[in-house]
């Protein structure tokens, strides 16, 4: 009873935010009519901070990784993933209930799915299990499409959430099955098993056909759940369609939560151990899937960024540009290394920090004039200046250009590609930066180079707790992009897996 | 006689998975489809899987299926589009196959095997006590109840009636636009 | 705190302050539609912060000359900046005797150009936001002299390059204004390649991000000269792009449509010159290879003929300038590329005061005329802006290089150099060939020169309006960088009189190489000196007697000119030659600009345009399109795993 009791405690995270979204549910059961928005969220926020603090406390234990119930695992790697959830998920919060116009029946339900989409994205972080692991990914991508649709009586965001069900069951179905083969082959869905298996079969020297197939199909899986190409299409549809919150929530905490889910798959049973050494076809193998990721990466961002030059609609153009992100992430996933992995994570935070700012302008925007294109952002510059500063910072970031967190983040992804050999890769991200500058320019543009007379609307206030949360961001944005020390030590220290 | 058996349920659950995808009407898929729940059921009876095998037939043929037809009939047909969905069928079929073939030819490969297996004998008791063992499936076993939970209250609001709701801010632009094809209409 | 940092810092926190003031003025007019900036205040902070710069250089500059040894102050924030596995980049700062030289002429003639603008901007709804960006400008272009390390540098650069961009399309609200900041924001990012490239190649060849550390290594022969070169040329392509040279050069002329100051202090005066800054900052890379140097060299020459003659028919005022200035960086890339380092930083020293002299006393003559740029459209304003005449006539005579101005000597010792320096990859004869082009450019730069002087000046007054004067922060400015265009030639005068900011120079640029007997260099200086009175001469017959009226009807219709009018034979073998030989290369270069250059921009963009459509054709919307991709990618990625060995 002691042991479970023990156990328990290394999940007091999970446990909290469940606990959370119960309260959300029934809270909105109990307060009065127009209310709920501010209570509902207030507890939401209650628990995740409070979710938060527990895994504060989780940082930095010893001994670095501490399994849990023989199929999760807390280590500086799923905290940091946990803690980049939690963060997403208070913003999307707070644009939920700063969403002027959002007057959707039912609170409850949403902050409620919500939490829960958030718990997939903590035991995807944090499991070594493909059982945990696929039902952890079921959890969000369900949660996804609930939220997706949630604006009922929109055509565009019942679409959406068609699309995304019928692509997340195919991806999912696709990924189920390399998850069968990798265990018809070694007997366990425990992942730190299934990489020694794996060794010795590469080193019984018995075709890899099996292994292939299996790895190719989990890797169309994530690439599904991180829309990677060719396998992204549902994505500007889905967050084109949803509720802005709900945009801002896939593209940051979810597209994170795949990340986290790929690296660790990936970490565990298809990085050999260089030091111990391998049998000679892993380390080929490794290799090769390194290049194909590499392949992937160079297609995820150029498809990306060109679809998002022609796009009109900001939060489409956001969709593409989240697409090319992608991309250039997966270039250090290619690398298979741990210098590769660490400016991953980097990265992330740092895509957390200025596309939250960038859609939560378009919240904003769209909010106070119920409009989404590009060209009637004419004359925000002029007509409230705090937000389309801030939304420039977030662009200039987004192009990936000093002093900026982007600049840095590029920075590191190009490196861990140029030192592993993938020089092409960095070319091609290259020149897809400078292609990316074009679209978010034309953004910059519209709001700083028309004149005020060409304003389509009138000035819009930024109520002060929305300009808060964009100048929170918009901070953190510029600030790692100059002190980024600590953020880079955590990054690397988040490496110590268990193996 | 086993063997017997299991090309039995085998080729049902192929056959069926085949008219599945290749039959005219979608009712007639649905029925077609139960022959292929059935054949996986029989293929885990022979297996040993009793408990297994009533789940499959109690979920997916009392409950999935029912549920399939339910949504046939209460949905309007549409005749239109089927020969892309041949298309897109016929050639998901070839992948599968193709993926299927990649596995056998390369099975070179020894699947993992547990030498001491006996018999198993009923075993949804060993399953009940699996699932509750804090180092087996606990953990997996609660997520999926919150799997459960989060589908049930999404479909319940999903399905609910719709009352005079004030959409999202991202949909105020799809109504304007609404709004614009019906006065188009109206006008018209 | 350490002196050093605070010289960009100064102007950053002026760039502050006015950027607060835009904000306030921007809430105001939420509700008065018409308020105006503080204009006084707004002027006064931008300009003492880019003053008390220039002092601080000042005072760093005599600790510097008071040193002993390395002549060298150092400030480091840190050395372990951005870890990368290789080498550290460090973040620091580097006063040596090249970038205390360029401080000093970045905020000296930055703040006269703030003072100059108080007046020039008067008025305008942007005023503040002009001084913001302009203080900004400062600090970034400081922070590029002062880096010790090529990452540091890049901050400065690209901080240059965004300033000039806002700058350059400033009049936001005229579309052309706008096209041209984008098209010097686009043609930049080529050179920004190349630059970032030639970086990470250093790094990685010499394992060192820093000036110091890269010279050194080239210099010990670490490197080999396939190294050298691919690294020098990199950087020279960086260099192009910042310092307009061939083929980068087509942004330049376009960027005249910021307002004038900022012609003068950005594309004139300092952020052009930093390409040629980056070469010399760089030259034991061209010192080893004779291939980039070459190349420099050759470029350089290029440009300045071909610029020089584009000159000479622009009827936009600042057009004249803006190919002047493009025809004299092009010098300074010609002496840099044979190695008369000194020779080239002393024409930019000079430059930067003529030059900026000349944009301003032109924004003088723009601003009494409302806003007129039309060289035929002026005339006769002599009597009417006696100041401008009189600080433009120097001006003039500086970049003409008429004997005796600084303009002389500086452009003197890069044509001394040409001859005396390094062989041109390797073939003494080529020297020659590059001195021909470059004396031949020097007369079309004293042609027109004085043709814009004349035309503007003298003769009858042809424009409509009525000139009004000038006040006192526009014409101070002009008179006291008169002075100084006259007074730079102590710097380096000939036969070894003065030889202080080459002996100034030497810790960083080393001994000059190569040196001309007493007498060729007389011969030179004479030579000089005639080929600049002789482009005096001919502009003076040409334009002495206002004969702009003449030069319109030979310029629409040459073929019906009566070629026996006497009196305009002039004008008639201008016409027959020089404006057919100069229509027939810019022609030509027309052509290569359409179809060469243009033609591989818009085949770029256009790429990217096919690519965009049909990358957005690929998401149609339609759900079995999608699976198709999907389960043809998930076929594609299962495979590739399978068969690729």
């Amino acid at each position: 009873m002691n042991l479970l009791r023990e156990e328990l405690s290394w999940i007091t995270p999970e446990l909290c935010l469940t606990l959370f979204a119960c309260v959300a549910l029934l809270v909105d059961l109990f307060v009065q009519k127009g209310r709920e928005s501010v209570m509902v969220g207030f507890f939401s926020l209650m628990g995740l901070l409070a979710t938060a603090f527990f895994l504060y406390r989780q940082y930095g234990v010893t001994p670095p990784a501490q399994p849990v119930f023989g199929c999760m695992v807390v280590d500086p790697f799923s905290t940091l993933f946990k803690l980049f959830a939690v963060g997403a998920l208070a913003f999307v919060v707070l644009f939920t209930m700063l969403s002027r116009q959002t007057r959707p029946d039912g609170y409850g339900e949403f902050y409620f799915i919500l939490l829960c989409a958030g718990l997939g994205a903590f035991f995807l972080a944090s499991t070594y299990n493909l059982l945990l692991m696929y039902l952890g990914l079921e959890l969000l991508s369900i949660a996804s499409y609930i939220l997706a649709g949630y604006a009922k009586g929109n055509r565009r965001s019942g679409e959406a959430a068609m699309k995304y069900v019928i692509f997340g069951a195919v991806a999912s179905g696709v990924m189920l099955y390399g998850f069968t083969l990798l265990y018809g082959m070694t007997g366990s869905i425990d992942l730190t098993v299934i990489g020694p298996k794996l060794r010795d079969q590469f080193a019984l020297d018995h075709g890899t056909i099996p292994i292939s197939v299996a790895t190719g199909l989990c890797l169309a899986g994530f690439a599904y759940k991180i829309s990677a190409a060719p396998f992204h299409f549902w994505t500007p549809d889905v967050y084109e369609g949803a509720p802005t919150p709900v945009t801002t929530f896939l593209a940051v905490a979810s597209k994170g939560a795949g990340f986290a889910a790929l690296l660790r798959f990936l970490q565990a049973g298809f990085i050999p151990d260089r030091t111990l050494g391998g049998p000679e076809a892993m380390m080929g193998y490794s290799d090769k899937l390194g290049t194909l990721v590499a392949v992937l990466a160079a297609l995820t961002m150029t498809l990306g960024n060109l679809a998002a030059l022609g796009q009109t609609n900001l939060k489409r153009m956001l969709a593409y540009s989240s697409i090319a992100h992608a991309g250039y992430v997966l270039m250090g996933v290619a690398t298979m290394n741990r210098e590769g992995f660490s400016s991953v994570l980097f990265y992330l935070v740092v895509y957390y920090f200025m596309n939250l700012g960038a859609f939560g302008v378009v919240m904003y925007y769209a909010n106070t004039t119920g409009d989404e294109q590009i060209d009637d952002l004419k004359g925000l510059g002029w007509r409230s200046p705090l937000v389309a500063i801030t939304m420039v910072a977030f662009l200039v970031a987004l192009v990936g250009l000093p002093p900026t967190a982007g600049f840095i983040g590029k920075w590191f992804l190009f490196t861990a590609a140029v030192k592993k050999g993938f020089l092409w890769l960095a070319v091609v991200a290259g020149i897809n930066s400078a292609i990316s500058l074009f679209y978010y320019f034309r953004v910059a543009r519209a709001m700083w180079l028309r004149p005020e007379e060409e304003a389509k609307y009138a000035t819009v206030h930024a109520s002060p707790a929305f300009a808060a949360l964009l100048l929170v961001l918009a901070v953190g944005t510029v600030w790692f992009g100059v002190g980024f020390d600590s953020l880079l030590r955590y990054c690397d220290y988040s490496q110590n897996l268990l193996r | 006689m086993e063997l017997l058996f299991f090309l039995l349920f085998a080729g049902l659950a192929i056959a069926g998975a085949v008219a599945t995808v290749w039959m005219r009407y979608v009712v007639h898929s649905a029925f077609a489809l139960m022959g292929t729940f059935l054949g996986v059921a029989g293929l885990y009876v022979l297996l040993g899987a009793d408990f297994l095998a009533i789940t499959q037939i109690l979920i997916y043929v009392g409950g999935i299926l029912v549920l399939i037809l339910f949504g046939i009939m209460l949905t309007p047909p549409d005749r239109t589009e089927r020969n892309a969905k041949r298309v897109i069928g016929f050639s998901a079929s070839l992948v599968a196959i193709a993926l299927f073939l990649a596995v056998q030819i390369g099975s070179v490969v020894r699947w993992a095997e547990k030498s001491n297996l006996e018999a198993p004998k009923a075993t949804a008791a060993p399953i009940g006590r699996e699932l509750l063992r804090p180092d087996g499936y606990l953990i997996p076993f609660e997520l999926v109840s919150v799997v459960l939970l989060v589908a049930l209250i999404g479909s319940v609001f999903i399905a609910r009636r719709r009352k005079a709701v004030r959409v999202d801010d991202s949909s105020t632009a799809a109504i304007l636009a609404e709004r614009g094809t019906l006065q188009q209409k109206a006008g018209a | 705190m350490p002196f050093l940092p605070l010289i960009p810092l100064l102007p950053l926190a002026g760039a502050l302050a006015c950027g607060l003031l835009h904000l306030q003025v921007l809430r105001a007019r939420r509700h008065h539609a018409d308020a105006r900036p503080a204009e006084g205040l707004i002027g006064t902070i931008a300009t003492l912060a880019v003053a008390a710069a220039f002092a601080l250089s000042l005072e760093r500059f005599f600790a510097l000359a008071g040193s002993s040894g390395e002549r060298v102050l150092t400030w480091r924030a840190t050395d372990v900046w951005i870890p990368t596995g290789g080498p550290a980049i460090p973040f620091g700062f580097r006063f040596d005797a090249l970038s205390s030289v360029m401080c000093l002429v970045i905020t000296g003639v930055g703040a006269l150009i703030h003072l100059y603008s108080i007046g020039y901007m008067k008025g305008d709804r942007g005023f503040a936001r002009f001084f913001t960006y302009l203080n900004l400008f400062v600090a970034a272009m400081l922070v590029l002299v002062l880096a010790d390390s090529m990452p540091v540098l890049f901050i400065g650069w690209e901080g240059v390059g965004l300033c000039s961009y806002l700058l350059i399309g400033f009049w936001y609200e005229e579309m052309k204004n706008a096209e041209a900041g984008q098209k010097a924001f686009v043609v930049n990012r080529v050179g920004d390649f190349g630059f970032l490239l030639a970086m990470f190649a250093a790094a990685y060849w010499t394992g060192s991000f820093e000036f110091t550390g890269v010279n050194s290594a080239v210099e010990g022969g670490k490197l080999a000269t396939w190294q050298t070169t691919v690294l020098g040329l990199l950087l020279f392509v960086g260099a192009c792009g910042k310092s307009a040279q061939i083929p980068l050069y087509v942004w330049l002329p376009d960027a005249m449509a910021g307002p004038t100051p900022v012609s003068a202090l950005i594309h004139a005066a300092t952020m052009v010159t930093a390409g040629v800054y980056l070469v010399i900052r760089t030259h034991p890379i061209f010192d080893v290879s004779p291939i980039a140097s070459g190349v420099v060299a050759c470029t350089g020459a290029a440009t300045a003929i071909f610029a020089g003659s584009m000159g000479l028919v622009a009827r936009d005022i600042k057009k004249v300038l803006a190919y002047s200035t493009v025809s004299q960086l092009g010098f300074l890339f010609l002496g840099a590329g044979v190695g008369a380092y000194g020779a080239s930083f002393y024409h930019l020293v000079t430059h930067a005061f003529f030059k900026a002299l000349l944009f301003l006393g032109a924004g003088s003559v723009i601003l009494a005329l409302h806003h007129e740029q039309d060289l035929f459209k002026m005339g006769g304003l002599r009597r009417a802006l006696p100041g401008s005449y009189r600080t433009m006539w120097i001006g003039a005579a500086a970049l003409a290089g008429l004997p005796l101005f600084s303009g002389f000597f500086s452009k003197d010792e890069i044509l001394a150099g040409v001859l005396g320096g390094r062989p041109v990859f390797g073939i003494p004869g080529l020297n020659w060939v590059l001195y021909a082009v470059a004396a031949a450019t020097a007369l079309m730069t004293s042609f027109y020169t004085f043709r814009l002087i004349y035309l503007a000046f003298e003769g009858e007054p042809r424009g409509h309006e009525h000139p009004h004067p000038n006040p006192t922060v526009i014409t101070l400015p002009l008179v006291v960088l008169a002075v100084a265009s006259v007074a730079a030639a102590v710097l380096g005068l000939p036969f070894g009189i003065s030889h202080a900011l080459q002996h100034w120079l030497e810790p960083v640029i080393g001994e000059p190489q190569g040196h001309l007997s007493h007498s060729a260099e007389i011969l030179l200086l004479v030579g000089s000196g005639v080929i600049a009175l002789l482009g005096f001469a001919i502009a003076r017959a040409t334009y002495g007697g206002g004969l702009a009226k003449a030069e319109a009807r030979a310029a629409a219709r040459p073929a019906l000119y009566n070629a026996l009018s006497a009196r305009w034979w002039i004008d008639e073998l201008y016409d027959a030659t020089v404006v057919r030989a100069v229509r027939l290369t810019s022609f030509i270069a027309g052509l290569i600009d359409a179809f060469v250059i243009d033609g591989l921009v818009n085949g770029a963009a256009s790429l990217a345009k096919r690519g965009a459509a049909s990358a957005r054709r690929m998401a149609d919307g339609s759900t079995q399109t999608y699976a198709l991709w999907f389960g043809a990618g998930m076929v594609v990625v299962v495979a590739s795993l399978v068969l690729l060995r």
